[in-house]
């Protein structure tokens, strides 16, 4: 029998949501301020808008504030879920308003794939919009990247701490306590973003010429979504615009620290004693480089590039883009549709798996890949073995772990979600008459919050199938457990005594 | 007089390759790149962004779509994405204009360039990159301020609703601690 949540319940899950708003209200600030230096009122308007309208309902929901904290594992996991579906809502009243979206759907496409990092994008003439709004876009990625509830942790603690903090899909904590783990992620990313943007801006500067002030744009923007394995570009053109291989490897850079799990950071920061025995390491270097032959191979087949050079330069960054859920790319959709065969099916699968746990990556993720082959391997040698071996069931994450069946088990089942949130996208494409082969590329770009395009999403799209890549971003990102947990409360709530 | 005629054909031919047969569409040169590669084209938009300037030249990003000819805050509509192509431009070419023209961007529409050039696809000399090798070009159009969008009330409604929400969080505060003061 299902038990009605009560309406304490419900007034709990509504005061942590609104303690979260405050965070996007904090957050808009920034792009208010870049809109009021440029003397754009408009957009300027826009944010205090967006921002008065977060604080307002933040603060009419303070009444719901409990005598005591006594927030539950389902609290956490429900709050998560809605907050992943409010925040685009507020995060798109500024993009609505800048009149570069032909419907108010596009914009809130836009902002879930903001915050989920993403990267797809349905916004129209980008190279005459905003730098403010430009800015916001990024910023929505690295308000995503970072962990929305895990910038309102930091601010506010509360209960129902490690339901929040689990609810968006980090499985490890560095430190024992949730808020110093908090601390640590947004210390690792102020020091990325430190030498991000300075490299980006210098190179910018320096190298392509660019004006500084521009350039400091490109480097603000471009590091937010590459760190957080965004993929908002300021350009059009994506980084294909700045025609620079030196930009372009400060970037591989940041992409791959966005993909390293903050646990692996921490291992960098203590001295990287051991790191290559880890499981997800491992995994993620051998997935890499497997992907990347692949790609390569096909590349080479089909002839377009004729050199290695060429090849090696656009084949890696694509690759690279696509494996740590990026999306960034150095070639248009037109383009990329042309890598057909083997280099298709290359980054497809690299965009499907991923970057690590607890990272702001998307896809099943290294170490649920890694557990899972070694699980299938382990019943491979136990119906090879004589009966009665003993087959070690153990990897190293960190430390020595045990692979249990149900820790195994929990794995599949994650990875075999992910597959069918890929084919579900895929299916409801083709249904709409796009062909197989791009209709799962895009799926599993949004499925896994990597953003490269063959072309599918455009602003013509039907509304079912741009609805149906919001759900499989929301999904993927929250990685099922939260978007379940609200799934069985509204259905408790309906159908519970 | 067949002699002449194959002589007028030939020089046809040769002209015909040396000069680019009429205006392009970047569209044009993206969708069927292989037809046009190594091929001297003419196109023709608005410079947009930045005017980047290393390795030798001036790389600019031309666009020709219908937000060049007729930009969203004038009278323009929504058209999707953006079209463009990258120019890679000898300095000498370009100077004067770099000086007194500014890139298109929000609220300024960018210069009208026509260009002539070579269509460079996945150039090996640039480790595949696409662009085209301008040799000559032409000032079309300078570039120009774009009008301001009307401000409309969301600003004023934005600054009532945070006064409120700020109105109602001191009221909140005010309660919490007469609520201690009892409790003590």
């Amino acid at each position: 029998m299902l038990i009605r949540p009560q309406s304490s319940d419900i007034r709990l899950i509504v005061f942590q949501l609104g303690r979260v708003l405050y965070v996007v209200g904090i957050a808009g600030i920034i792009p208010l301020i870049w809109a009021i230096v440029d003397r754009d009122w408009h957009s300027a308007s826009s944010f205090i808008f967006m921002i008065g309208l977060a604080l307002a309902i933040a603060a009419s929901v303070e009444r719901f504030r409990p005598k005591e904290a006594h927030a539950g594992w389902h609290h956490g996991m429900v709050t998560v879920a809605l907050v992943w579906l409010v925040v685009p809502a507020l995060g798109a009243i500024p993009l609505a308003l800048s009149r570069h979206y032909g419907r108010a759907l596009d914009a809130y496409f836009d902002a879930m794939s903001g915050v989920t990092t993403t990267g797809l994008a349905l916004i129209q003439d980008v190279d005459h919009l905003a730098s403010s709004i430009n800015v916001w876009r990024s910023a929505l990625q690295f308000l995503g990247g970072q962990g929305i509830v895990l910038a309102a942790l930091m601010f506010f603690g509360g209960g129902g701490v490690l339901a929040l903090y689990h609810g968006e899909a980090r499985d490890e904590r560095i430190f024992p306590s949730v808020a110093s783990t908090a601390r640590f992620i947004w210390s690792v990313s102020l020091f990325h973003a430190a030498f991000g943007i300075t490299a980006l801006w210098a190179v910018g500067s320096f190298v392509l010429g660019f004006d500084p002030a521009r350039s400091l744009l490109h480097a603000l923007t471009i590091f937010m979504s590459a760190f957080d394995t965004g993929g908002f570009a300021p350009m059009s053109t994506s980084i294909g615009y700045y025609h620079s291989v030196t930009y372009e490897a400060v970037i591989g850079v940041l992409m791959i620290a966005g993909a390293l799990s903050f646990g692996v950071h921490y291992a960098l920061w203590r001295g990287p004693r051991n790191l290559l025995r880890n499981l997800e390491t491992r995994t993620i270097l051998v997935t890499f480089s497997g992907t990347l032959l692949i790609s390569l191979v096909g590349l080479a087949a089909t002839g377009l590039y004729t050199d290695t050079l060429s090849l090696g330069r656009q084949g890696f960054f694509q690759l690279l883009s696509a494996h740590t859920g990026t999306g960034f790319s150095t070639v248009p959709p037109a383009d990329l549709i042309r890598w057909s065969g083997l280099a298709f099916g290359g980054i497809t699968i690299a965009m499907a798996f991923g970057g690590m746990g607890s990272s702001t990556a998307g896809g099943v993720k290294a170490l649920r890949i890694g557990l899972t082959v070694r699980s299938l391997w382990n019943t491979v040698k136990e119906a090879l073995l004589p009966e009665g071996t003993v087959i070690p069931d153990r990897y190293r994450q960190g430390s020595a772990k045990v692979l249990h069946p149900e820790l195994a088990q929990s794995v599949m089942t994650i990875s075999l979600l992910y597959v069918g949130l890929y084919l579900l996208g895929a299916a409801v494409g083709i249904a709409y008459g796009v062909p197989l082969q791009q209709a799962l590329f895009e799926s599993v770009s949004a499925g896994a919050s990597v953003g490269l395009s063959v072309g599918v999403v455009d602003p013509t799209m039907p509304i079912l199938l741009e609805l149906v890549y919001v759900l499989q971003m929301w999904i993927g990102r929250l990685e099922f457990v939260a978007v379940f947990a609200l799934v069985g409360f509204a259905v408790s709530w309906v159908v519970g005594e | 007089m067949r002699r002449l005629l194959i002589a007028v054909l030939l020089a046809m031919l040769i002209i015909g390759l040396a000069a680019p047969a009429g205006a392009t569409e970047v569209s044009d040169l993206l969708s069927d790149p292989d037809a046009w590669s190594g091929k001297s084209v003419e196109v023709s938009g608005e410079i947009i962004g930045d005017y980047g300037r290393h390795s030798g030249a001036y790389w600019l990003q031309l666009n020709d779509d219908a937000y060049a000819t007729d930009p969203l805050l004038e009278t323009g509509l929504l058209a999707g994405s953006n079209i463009g192509i990258t120019l890679r431009v000898p300095p000498g070419l370009f100077d004067e204009i770099a000086d007194t023209e500014q890139p298109g961007g929000y609220r300024w529409r960018g210069p009208i360039l026509r260009v002539i050039g070579e269509f460079r696809y996945h150039d090996p000399g640039r480790s595949g990159e696409t662009y085209i090798a301008v040799s000559s070009l032409e000032l079309v159009e300078s570039g120009r301020h774009l009008p301001s969008e009307a401000t409309g009330p969301w600003g004023t409604v934005g600054v009532i609703l945070a006064v409120g929400a700020a109105v109602v969080l001191m009221q909140h505060a005010r309660q919490r601690r007469r609520e201690r003061r009892l409790e003590q």
